[in-house]
């Protein structure tokens, strides 16, 4: 199960990306030539679905305190980012079976979730 | 690939780093954007960028700003070279009755004790043989140490700066590739830096510019003494020679006042001298190439570039390296 800051999360889709930070420079009389920065820390995209108010104000409330807060999953060891965006849609439901421990009239949003590493 | 790297004194987590330096300005200047800093104002600087395993500095100086910017949470710090003391260095005398004088001193001796007086003691210049106080002591009061001292460096057509070692210099050193033919003291012939091809040009703009052509100077010295030089045709470096490029009988007028010019001679000098740095056609290129520490106002490089057709000295009039994740290009005006 999937868990940020412990809020449960139910994770559709995962993406995680790594970057260098290249330049490219194309000499009039030479092929391209790149000029190594750096490189920029993991970014992680997930589509997510979140039961009940309670959860959608705990995430919304971490908009604001540039802290960094554990990803728990099953398929990596716990880490820490950064929230840096957050989009919710409401979905239409008219009972909720994904979350037996809320009533079943919670109503169920639709996470996108952007996340920096700091490292 | 290249790994890029630098170093700006007691800065950390570099964003970008831009140097520059003109030939007519009056210090180089260098501007760092990071994350952390430990300087303060007035603290020594040195940069050094380039390449892991082939890197230079290419500034030292003085910092002079600190700016923070929100949000990014950066800073922004701004640097000039040594030679911002002597700007900053006003020489105000007790009495102004009695002001710091100098009799019958050349020019680079008067200018070694302004620098002196601004705590600038590295310093290097050639033998000007053209001196001053010798009917009337030259007065130095209510002026900058570097006011007078490039003052006194245009009468006699020659140039005052600072490298990117520190060291001051006072040499004959016109915009444009010099063959030491001129007859003029500390006329040596340069020679080229190194040569830029077209596997490192990013991109050149060659072009012709009489925007500072003069083809007449009139000096006037102290009482009684003025002087002028002229000449119908300019020189055309492109050609090599001598042609007439301003209508005939139409002359464009530089004119110099100084009332430390006290003989005939030295105001004919002064006139003579300047005429020859005026009185030509600037053959002015843009350059862009992959970034080069080595590459720095003042020094002479030479352009190979059969996209261009070109192959010849062209000398560094401005250069400005630029150090981000963009990459590290220099760019260049050049002129012949």
């Amino acid at each position: 199960m999937w868990y940020y800051n412990n809020v449960r999360i139910i994770v559709q889709d995962f993406q995680s990306s790594d970057e260098q930070i290249i330049a490219r420079h194309n000499p009039i009389g030479a092929g391209t030539v790149l000029h190594y920065f750096g490189s920029d820390d993991q970014i992680v995209n997930l589509n997510a679905l979140v039961v009940g108010t309670g959860d959608y104000e705990t995430l919304r409330a971490m908009k604001d305190d540039q802290a960094e807060y554990a990803l728990q999953s099953p398929w990596f060891q716990n880490t820490n980012y950064v929230l840096k965006a957050l989009k919710f849609k409401g979905m239409l439901t008219n009972c909720q079976t994904l979350r037996p421990d809320l009533p079943i009239d919670a109503p169920v949003f639709e996470l996108d979730i952007e996340l920096y590493r700091d490292e | 690939m290249s790994r890029l790297t630098a170093s700006a004194t007691g800065c950390s987590n570099l964003i970008s780093i831009t140097v520059s330096d003109n030939h007519d300005a009056t210090t180089s200047t260098a501007v760092i954007k990071c994350l952390n800093h430990t300087v303060s104002i007035g603290d020594s600087m040195i940069v050094s960028l380039g390449y892991v395993g082939d890197s230079g500095t290419v500034f030292k100086g003085y910092v002079k700003q600190i700016e923070r910017e929100i949000p990014d949470d950066a800073y922004v710090i701004t640097a000039h070279n040594v030679l911002i003391r002597a700007v900053d260095y006003f020489i105000v005398s007790n009495n102004p009755e009695n002001p710091i004088s100098y009799n019958n001193i050349k020019a680079e001796r008067l200018i070694k004790n302004l620098m002196a007086l601004a705590g600038l003691t590295n310093y290097s210049s050639g033998n000007t043989y053209f001196s001053l106080g010798i009917n009337y002591p030259v007065e130095v009061n209510l002026v900058s140490a570097y006011d007078f001292s490039k003052m006194i460096a245009d009468l006699v057509a020659w140039g005052l700066w600072a490298d990117r070692n520190g060291t001051v210099n006072f040499y004959n050193r016109k915009p444009y590739p010099m063959d030491g033919l001129s007859g003029q003291p500390g006329d040596v012939a340069d020679t080229p830096l190194k040569t830029v091809t077209d596997s490192t040009v990013l991109s050149f703009s060659p072009g012709l510019d009489e925007k500072d052509l003069r083809n007449r100077v009139v000096v006037y010295g102290s009482e009684g003494i003025f002087a002028e030089a002229k000449q119908a045709t300019s020189y055309n470096p492109r050609t090599g020679t001598y042609q007439q490029i301003l209508p005939a009988g139409f002359y464009k007028t530089a004119a110099a006042a100084s009332q430390w010019i006290d003989s005939q001679s030295m105001a004919q000098n002064a006139a003579n001298y300047n005429l020859a740095l005026y009185n030509r056609l600037a053959d002015i290129g843009n350059l862009t190439v992959l970034g080069d520490h080595d590459l720095d106002a003042r020094e002479v490089i030479t352009v190979n570039s059969s996209k261009a057709g070109i192959n010849a000295d062209y000398y560094i009039f401005y250069v400005e390296h630029s150090w981000s994740s963009k990459g590290y290009i220099t760019s260049m005006q050049l002129r012949r």
